[in-house]
């Protein structure tokens, strides 16, 4: 039985394909535009892949709160939904602010 | 002055401050509606493609299965996605047919998720109106999860080692009262953490999924009893060849002897063995009569096997009909007679010979009259007809008798096939003499003639074209050729 394990960093990347996922399927091109104002996030979304240089959690809550600056709490519960399952594997020390329930 | 423009400025503020919050007011309002449609729009898209997958697939329930599961997983990051439901020709078990974990698992499915589970184990629970359970990992114990999945424990210890699921949701999938399946979803979070998204959307696709896994049982029982069918049915079809084997080979053992006895009867009547008293010539004809009848019928049974196994042959020669149906009628005069049955004969004083086959044309004239003496209550009249035309030559024999209700006439002729009321007036007949003679006649390029009135009486007859029969200047007789019938 071959257990697959992933690294911090990629849950935290997959974490922000995600959640800049989810936003975009609610308020289109925008939240690509806003997730590019996020400094620490690199993006490829044409591969969706995204880069995260260095202190991840934090990153991670500029990227969720560059949403709830527009569109409120619900956009910060949108956030909560998707990336459930992959914080769920993340030290709860590691876990971004925003995102823990 | 100063006044005024500080009352201005703050006036102007309040309106920038009331519109920045209609603003955002408006943005969340647009967004939590956006999420909605997404939401929705999330769903439609997997229940679409659920749909199309059960659709237009002709695979088997398992592969099925196995895609809808696929399908789920693609759409969503659950950590395992299984789908378990009744095999089409089980009731009180079901099987994974689909799972997805293979980012955890691995690409094969772990041995101890290919037993059954035992429904009847499991009866309080699916009897539970409750569609969905969350069970939390951490509140069961894997014997406890063993010993009701008769698994090994070490068995589900590993699997939950390998998938580090916090929390399972279970759908019973009811379709029309009753559980097709089940839905099971692995989630890395605690029950109270499973998002409510993702409950609705689960709640959605197991009706989908339900009804989708239902239509493909019923499909499969369908086409097991459809192979159930065709078994039964070659089993028969072998059976039935064996009884025409069977007939075949008893019709030929008893022709032979018949042929004896009639014979022998024959040169008795002749007086060939001395003088034969009036009572002794009436016990004989009848004899003769009655063993003519079993040859007929015993030819009947034979050309009927010889049918089936394209053995079946027209042996042509000239034929003159008035001759011929005299010689029958001859034989047939005494049961008539006993029946006080008048028969009359209309015919031509000469007739054009045509080419048919002597001996099965004998026989189709011998049912048609004999019928007509069984069907005809005492007394009444049978007109036997021959007419010749510019074109055809036709022969009819006309009954009083109980006639054949129309809602059979169908049927007639068909084999095996006797109307209600024959049946009742002759119950020993065997429903071949009509399916021969149609075929004989077809096979002869002939017509069947056919009318009846039930209670008034029968006509019954054939009708050969002169052209297409007609004997050639130079006929020599040829060996039979197989005629293959349908």
């Amino acid at each position: 039985m071959a257990q697959a394990t992933k690294s911090d960093s990629q849950i935290f990347s997959e974490i922000a394909v995600k959640i800049i996922e989810s936003q975009e399927s609610i308020i289109g091109p925008i939240a690509l535009q806003q997730a590019k104002k996020v400094s620490g996030l690199s993006l490829d979304w044409s591969h969706k892949k995204v880069d995260i240089k260095s202190n991840s959690p934090k990153v991670i809550d500029s990227l969720v709160n560059q949403y709830k600056v527009l569109f409120g709490d619900m956009a910060v519960e949108t956030c909560r939904d998707v990336s459930r399952q992959l914080v769920s594997q993340l030290p709860a020390n590691e876990r971004p602010q925003t995102l823990n329930i | 002055m100063e006044d005024t423009t500080k009352k201005i400025n703050g006036h102007s503020l309040l309106r920038k401050k009331k519109l920045q919050d209609m603003y955002a007011n408006v943005s969340q309002q647009m967004y939590a509606r956006n999420r909605e449609l997404a939401e929705t729009n999330k769903t439609l898209s997997l229940l679409k493609t659920i749909d199309a997958l059960v659709l237009e697939s002709h695979a088997s329930l398992k592969v099925v299965c196995q895609h809808i599961t696929d399908a789920i997983a693609q759409a969503t990051d659950y950590p395992f996605v299984g789908l378990l439901t009744r095999a089409s020709n089980s009731e009180d078990e079901m099987r994974l047919f689909g799972w997805s974990g293979k980012d955890w698992l691995g690409g094969n499915k772990p041995e101890a998720l290919n037993l059954p589970i035992h429904l009847k184990t499991y009866q309080d629970w699916l009897e539970n109106p409750s569609v969905t359970s969350t069970i939390s990992i951490k509140d069961v114990q894997p014997s406890q999860i063993a010993e009701n999945l008769h698994l090994k424990t070490s068995d589900v210890e590993r699997i939950f080692q390998a998938v580090p699921i916090k929390s399972v949701l279970i759908i019973k999938l009811k379709v029309r009262r009753r559980i097709v399946g089940l839905l099971v979803v692995g989630f890395l979070v605690d029950k109270d953490e499973i998002a409510e998204s993702d409950t609705v959307l689960l709640d959605s696709l197991g009706d989908s999924i339900g009804v989708a896994l239902d239509n493909k049982l019923l499909f499969e029982q369908n086409q097991n009893v459809l192979k159930q069918l065709q078994e039964s049915n070659n089993k028969l079809v072998a059976l039935d060849e064996a009884k025409d084997d069977f007939v075949s080979m008893a019709s030929h053992q008893l022709r032979t002897p018949l042929t004896a006895i009639k014979g022998n009867i024959s040169m008795v009547l002749d007086g060939d063995a001395g003088d034969v008293t009036e009572v002794q010539r009436k016990l004989l004809t009848q004899t003769s009569y009655s063993t003519q009848r079993m040859i007929y019928i015993i030819a009947d049974l034979l050309n009927v096997s010889r049918l089936r196994t394209g053995k079946f042959v027209i042996d042509a020669e000239p034929v003159d009909l008035v001759k011929l149906i005299t010689e029958e009628m001859d034989q047939l005069e005494f049961a008539a007679a006993s029946k006080s049955l008048k028969l009359n004969f209309k015919k031509p004083d000469k007739i054009t010979p045509i080419l048919l086959d002597n001996a099965k044309t004998r026989q189709i004239i011998m049912n048609f009259v004999d019928n007509a003496i069984y069907y005809t209550p005492a007394g009444k009249n049978i007109t036997i007809e021959l007419t010749e035309n510019k074109s055809t030559i036709e022969f009819r024999v006309i009954d009083e008798g109980i006639g054949v209700p129309k809602s059979e006439q169908h049927h007639l002729f068909t084999k095996f096939y006797r109307a209600a009321n024959a049946r009742k007036a002759r119950p020993d007949g065997t429903g071949l003499g009509l399916f021969m003679a149609k075929k004989v006649i077809i096979a002869q390029g002939g017509a069947v003639i056919f009318d009846s009135k039930e209670g008034k009486g029968s006509t019954f007859g054939f009708m050969f074209s002169k052209n297409k029969l007609a004997v050639p200047e130079n006929f020599e007789k040829k060996a039979p050729q197989a005629e293959f019938l349908s």
